[in-house]
């Protein structure tokens, strides 16, 4: 699996659809297991292809002398955000609407529970540079 | 300086690439507000990393555990803290224990070699008490040089070689070990209640003995004090 591309992802997406169309009249269950089923795999292949962009994100953090926290809570926040909307989104897919939005909903939360630690420095040094 | 001014630069060209990247990378519209929320923070960090640096030294590693406490239980955070912190007290009492025996031995050590150097008289062992001072500082609260007893003390004055001196009265020491004058009656006595029980010249001894170590060591007179092995074949004969 080595050269994926875009051609193979389209093609499975496509059959998948038809598949999952002609499935959904006789077993609605499998349409929605196939579905994630797919939704997991292509997920899980492109993960692999991200190791390249973060090798060089991390080269790049280090040769402009950034602390690596920055890079690790961006990357974990996009990760955050990814796996969030993609279950979400699976969940969505078999009609679960307030289930989806609770599970964005943690997303959310998690992302802002990373920024604490950044806003309480904020504060901190600015009510240390106020004279007591 | 303009190699720091480099620096930051270098920094927040950095980290604006990396929010776009993110930014980019998002899936949807529903996390872009909270991603570019904390994006815009790492880089207004960026921005006052100069002055974090100057107002606190390592922020950056604060920020690290910070951000891994957060991720792993907000809520434990706190005790963790606070077992740490016991830890560290209690390895610190650990420490300090073992520097005040190792000091208080030196010193021990000390004061046996130049009391037996300057009176040529044999010292049994040198007790250091180090306690604390009201300013919470260690500071040596009572010396006590326990001198061999009388008996040996003859015949170890008599010889002024002390190498054999040492050597020979070691036989006898061993089996009155049970018997040194308590360390309490001592101190609360000091050289005062001994002298009754003693001849004239043997409390000079004592007294000079006692001079001569605190104002070597500088401690005041009345932390010391010089006392002389009770001898249950000294009490018998004298």
């Amino acid at each position: 699996m080595r050269t994926v591309d875009i051609l193979q992802i389209v093609g499975i997406g496509l059959l998948v659809t038809v598949l999952i169309l002609v499935i959904r009249e006789q077993k609605p269950m499998f349409a929605f297991l196939l579905a994630a089923f797919v939704g997991v795999a292509i997920f899980l292949v492109m993960i692999g292809k991200i190791e390249g962009v973060v090798t060089v994100l991390e080269d790049l953090a280090e040769r402009s002398g950034i602390s690596s926290v920055y890079l690790k809570t961006m990357l974990k926040i996009i990760g955050i955000a990814y796996i969030a909307e993609f279950g979400a989104q699976i969940v969505r897919d078999a009609g679960l609407e307030s289930v989806a939005s609770k599970i964005e909903f943690a997303g959310k939360i998690l992302i802002l529970v990373m920024a604490v630690p950044i806003i309480s420095v904020l504060i901190e040094t600015v009510l240390n540079l106020l004279p007591a | 300086m303009i190699d720091a001014l480099a620096r930051w630069l270098q920094q927040i060209i950095a980290v604006v690439l990396l929010a776009s990247l993110a930014d980019l990378l998002l899936p949807n519209r529903v996390m872009q507000r909270y991603v570019r929320l904390v994006a815009g923070l790492f880089i207004l960090l960026t921005l006052i990393t100069p002055l974090l640096q100057w107002t606190r030294g390592d922020f950056d590693t604060k920020l690290a555990a910070g951000i891994e406490s957060a991720l792993r239980s907000p809520q434990s955070d706190e005790d963790e803290l606070n077992r740490i912190r016991e830890d560290g007290e209690r390895l610190q009492a650990v420490w300090t224990g073992r520097a005040e025996n190792l000091a208080a031995e030196r010193l021990a050590a000390e004061i046996r070699n130049e009391v037996e150097q300057a009176e040529g008289v044999n010292v049994r062992r040198v007790e250091v008490n180090v306690g604390k001072s009201a300013q919470g500082e260690r500071q040596v609260e009572s010396v006590t040089v326990v001198l061999s007893a009388a008996s040996e003390q003859a015949s170890a004055g008599g010889r002024r070689s002390r190498a054999i001196a040492d050597v020979e009265p070691v036989a006898p020491v061993n089996v009155d070990i049970g018997v040194p004058a308590p360390s309490g009656s001592s101190e609360s006595g000091g050289i005062g209640a001994e002298a009754g029980e003693q001849p004239a010249a043997d409390r000079q001894t004592q007294l000079r003995i006692a001079a001569l170590v605190a104002s070597r060591f500088g401690l005041t007179a009345d932390h010391v004090s010089v006392v002389r092995e009770t001898d249950p074949k000294d009490g018998n004969s004298g």
